[in-house]
């Protein structure tokens, strides 16, 4: 009987290592049991087997969908092709395509135009020109147990939305094999008769009952813009040629435009090797004509002399409001 | 018919004939039977477990086996022992064995050694550690009363399918 044992183990650890994957046992491997027994008559000891007892294991349609994005995914009003990112993996234990389709969720500031859903060409990046194959719901490509794709799900915005209004989109994945077989609305348990791998019965799982998620765009209508220019250059000679020594005069403008505010605005300056703050950190920087020191944490305005830049809080700033000018005077090293 | 033919038969005759006396002899019958274990609600809010057609298994799902024993000679069989190995790509169900008068035993070595739950032990990484119902390759009922002629009895467990 040993020997039985172990022969049969070998045997099918062989087809255990095929046949095994994270989505569970592979739709169409049968699962036979054997028992045996011994007992005495009359002194005699006597073995038996029974007949196996073979199941075969059918295929079990799972599928997780999942948004990629990180929060929400900043649009402009109006814009084309905006697009989020998820993916799809088979979680099921047999091969399945899936068709994905996309609704407009209510509750929100408004609805998008939804557009194509694109197949993401297997590095994650969107690049148009490249990522520009439609994903194809009358022949959606078969994902392998385990296996998952990216796609891009393009929307229009509409235009003249306020700035931080939103729009939630749900994307949802539905088995092919039950699309096919009429059932648009399948629950856990429902059965496509022979409609999976090997012939075996498609079983709709818990899983894939809940195979779709939400994305959410939202109108960043504001547009921060800063520009620089150089002031006056006084050489210290009584002229203006920017050689060592000379002070150099610098302005920076922040504009905002559009709807709404601009929160936590900060701007910084890099200053090059060859400039350096005039009087380091004893310096002075003017924010809208007021003087303010550039020593750290006293005001707004500071400078760091290690990396040479200059930083200013002009904290929240409502869009279409005057210009925050920033000065500052420099010295060439 | 050719004396090559009649040594033929003769060679089949000598090969069958000790397997028919060992039948002659095994009295009780083996037979497993299989089932789909699902929990059903009932209409007060509470569940019951029930043993159903196993139609549509799929990963996750758990396995009922029924091994059902009949002593169909006219002596008693004693020392009954019965063993099943735990199905490949399904786990053993933790306290699924069950058996009227028998000790049930478990191995974590494809039956090469069985004890009782506490006294079994796996090696990971180099540690010794208790063996968890996972680990159970085999299953062994140890009966402790003799198949009386004409008697039947059955034993069970139930595996998940991986």
């Amino acid at each position: 009987m040993n020997k039985f044992i172990i022969w049969t183990s070998l045997l099918v650890g062989s087809l255990f290592t095929l046949q095994s994957h994270g989505a569970g046992t592979s739709a169409g491997t049968t699962i036979s049991n054997t028992a045996s027994v011994s007992y005495e008559v009359g002194g005699s000891t006597i073995t038996d087997d029974s007949e196996p007892a073979v199941i075969t294991v059918q295929e079990l349609i799972n599928v997780t969908i999942v948004s990629q994005d990180s929060g929400n995914v900043s649009v402009s009003s109006p814009e084309t092709g905006a697009e989020l990112k998820f993916q799809v993996t088979n979680t099921g234990n047999g091969d399945e395509a899936f068709i994905i389709s996309q609704v407009n969720i209510g509750g929100d500031e408004f609805d998008v135009t939804l557009s194509t859903i694109y197949l993401d060409d297997g590095d994650g990046v969107y690049e148009p020109g490249t990522d520009d194959a439609a994903y194809d719901n009358s022949t959606p490509s078969t994902i392998a147990p385990d296996d998952s794709i990216t796609i891009w799900v393009t929307s229009n915005i509409p235009d003249a939305r306020n700035n931080n209004d939103t729009s939630e989109v749900q994307v949802s994945a539905l088995s092919k094999t039950f699309s096919d077989d009429g059932q648009a609305n399948p629950n856990a348990g429902d059965v496509v008769t022979d409609g999976g791998d090997s012939t075996t019965d498609a079983v709709y799982g818990t899983g894939a009952a809940n195979a779709d998620d939400t994305a959410i765009f939202v109108v960043s209508a504001i547009e921060v813009s800063i520009t620089k220019v150089i002031g006056v250059i006084n050489d210290q000679l009584g002229g203006s040629q920017p050689v060592p020594g000379a002070e150099v005069d610098y302005s920076l403008t922040v504009t905002v435009t559009g709807t709404g505010d601009a929160t936590n605005v900060t701007a910084s300056d890099p200053l090059p090797v060859e400039l350096a703050l005039k009087a380091g950190i004893a310096g002075i920087i003017t924010v809208n004509g007021v003087d303010l020191t550039a020593v750290s944490g006293d005001d707004n305005a500071s400078y760091d002399a290690n990396t040479r830049t200059i930083t200013v809080d002009l904290g929240t700033i409502t869009a279409g409001s005057a210009d925050s000018v920033i000065t500052f005077t420099t010295v060439i090293q | 018919m050719t004396n090559i033919k009649r040594s033929i038969l003769k060679a089949l005759l000598f090969t069958i004939l000790p397997a028919v006396s060992v039948n002659a002899l095994a009295q009780v019958e083996l037979k497993t039977e299989m089932y789909k274990v699902v929990e059903v609600q009932k209409d007060n809010g509470t569940s019951k477990i029930e043993w159903v057609t196993p139609d549509s298994i799929t990963p996750g799902d758990k396995v009922g086996y029924r091994i059902i024993i009949e002593n169909k000679g006219d002596k008693p069989a004693d020392d009954i022992v019965l063993n099943n190995p735990v199905p490949e790509n399904t786990l053993y169900v933790d306290g699924s064995a069950r058996g009227a008068n028998s000790s049930i035993v478990f191995s974590v070595d494809q039956g090469k050694t069985f004890a009782t739950p506490e006294k079994l032990f796996i090696v990971k990484d180099g540690k010794k550690l208790p063996a968890t119902a996972k680990d159970y390759s085999n299953v062994r009922w140890v009966l402790t009363s003799s198949l009386k002629a004409g008697e039947k009895g059955s034993v069970q467990y139930i595996v998940q399918v991986k």
